[in-house]
C-alpha cells in the first residue's frame, strides 16, 4: 500500500530530476512476502527500497518505534528533501498512521530546490 | 523547524538518561556484588521497563485522533533503541537474562526480550521463542517471537505448524514473512552495524543541516548510499513503516 502511493508520486518527481528512496525498517522478508502477495517482484518497485534492519538509519533520522501498526511497534512515516549538496530542506513527520506531504507540497520543495 | 529543535532538546535528556542507565542506575539495581564496568542485561532490561510506559500510551492511543502514533515530543523511543544497541553490544551476558525476560509479566518486557534475541546469533533462545511464539497470550509478543525465531533460522515445518494454529491475523503475516525467509538466518552484518552504531547521531537528521549519509542493501540485492544521488537536483528520501 504505501509502496503503491510512492509509485503515484513518482512521475513527477522524475520529471524534476529528483531521486525518490524508500527506507523499510526490516530485512526485506517481508517485502518479497507483501509483494508476491500482490502478484509483484521487487523487480516491479521501480526505484530504491532500501533495507535497515539494524534501524541505525531510521534512528539517525529520528523515527523508529514510534508507531503501532499491525501489533508492531515500527518507524514513524517520514519524508526528508535533500538537495544536492546533501542538505537537508524539508521534513515531514507523520501525526497520524496516514500523514504524508501531498505530490504538490514535494513538488514545491523541489521547485524551490531547482530555481 | 521546530519538531527539529525540540528533538535536539530531547536529545540532550536523553543523554543524561543514559549517563544515569550506566552508571548510578546499574549500581543501585544490582547491588553491592557488582564489579565496577561490568555490564548487567537486567538492570539494563529493569530501566526499560520503567521508562517505556506502555500503559499510558495505550490510553493515549485509543482516545486521541493521533491514532497508532506516540506523540512527537515522546522520546521514548530513543532509550528503547539504545537499550536494544547496548543489549547486543553485550550479548554474551545478555542471552541468559532475555530468555528469562521472556517469561516477565510485563508485555513490553516480554517484547524487548523477544525482539533483541532476534539479533543475538545463540542457538539457545531457538527453542523458547518458538514456545513463546506458539503460548505466549499477547499477540505482539507472539509477533516479535516468530521474527526473531526466523531470524535465527527457524524451521519451515514448524512455521507452516504456526500457521495453521495462530489466529492473530498480524502475528500470522509474520510467520508468512520468517517462512518467506526459509531458514536464512540475519546475517551478520546487520548485528555488526547495530553493535557498532555510534549512537551519537541519533535523531541528528535536522532541516538546514547535513543529512546524516548511508549505505544500505536494497531489496534486490545490492548496495545504495546516499552520496550516490549527487547527480540528481535532490532525493526525496522516504521511511515506511514496512506494510510495502
Amino acid at each position: 500500500m504505501q509502496l503503491g502511493q510512492l509509485r503515484a508520486k513518482l512521475s513527477k518527481l522524475t520529471e524534476l530530476n529528483a531521486q525518490l528512496v524508500a527506507v523499510d525498517p526490516h530485512d526485506g522478508f517481508s517485502a518479497k512476502f507483501l509483494l508476491k502477495d500482490s502478484g509483484l517482484t521487487t523487480d516491479d518497485v521501480n526505484f530504491p527500497l532500501l533495507l535497515d534492519p539494524s534501524l541505525t538509519v531510521s534512528a539517525e533520522y529520528g523515527v523508529p518505534f514510534q508507531m503501532r501498526i499491525h501489533s508492531e511497534w515500527s518507524n514513524r512515516p517520514a519524508t526528508f528533501v535533500i538537495d544536492k549538496d546533501g542538505k537537508i530542506r524539508f521534513a515531514h513527520l507523520a501525526s497520524t498512521f496516514n500523514d504524508r506531504p501531498s505530490v504538490d507540497t514535494i513538488e514545491k520543495e523541489l521547485r524551490k530546490l531547482i530555481q | 523547524m521546530t519538531i527539529f529543535k525540540f528533538q535536539r532538546a530531547m536529545q540532550f535528556s536523553f543523554f543524561s538518561l543514559i549517563a544515569a542507565l550506566s552508571t548510578v542506575a546499574l549500581a543501585q539495581v544490582s547491588g553491592q556484588d557488582q564489579e565496577p564496568g561490568k555490564f548487567d542485561a537486567n538492570a539494563v532490561i529493569t530501566e526499560f521497563s520503567r521508562s517505556w510506559d506502555e500503559s499510558a500510551w495505550e490510553n493515549e492511543f485509543r482516545t486521541t485522533p493521533e491514532k497508532y502514533m506516540r506523540s512527537k515530543s515522546n522520546d521514548d523511543w530513543q532509550l528503547r533503541m539504545r537499550t536494544l544497541q547496548v543489549l547486543v553490544q553485550h550479548s554474551e551476558e545478555s542471552i541468559d537474562p532475555l530468555l528469562e525476560a521472556l517469561d516477565s509479566d510485563s508485555m513490553p518486557v516480554r517484547v524487548l526480550a523477544a525482539q533483541t534475541l532476534g539479533f543475538l546469533n545463540s542457538d539457545k533462545a531457538f527453542a523458547k521463542l518458538l514456545e513463546v511464539a506458539k503460548t505466549d497470550k499477547h499477540p505482539t509478543v507472539r509477533l516479535y517471537a516468530i521474527d526473531s525465531y526466523g531470524m535465527l533460522g527457524g524451521k519451515t515445518e514448524q512455521l507452516e505448524m504456526l500457521l495453521q494454529s495462530e489466529k492473530n491475523r498480524d502475528a500470522k503475516l509474520h510467520v508468512n514473512y520468517a517462512i518467506e525467509r526459509a531458514g536464512t538466518k540475519l546475517d551478520e552484518e546487520t548485528r555488526e552495524t547495530l553493535s557498532k552504531w555510534d549512537s551519537n547521531k541519533i535523531a541528528s537528521a535536522m532541516v538546514g543541516e547535513q543529512a546524516p549519509d548511508f549505505t544500505l542493501e536494497t531489496a534486490n540485492g545490492g548496495k545504495v548510499s546516499l552520496a550516490e544521488f549527487k547527480g540528481k537536483s535532490a532525493v526525496v528520501l522516504v521511511f515506511i513503516y514496512g506494510d510495502t
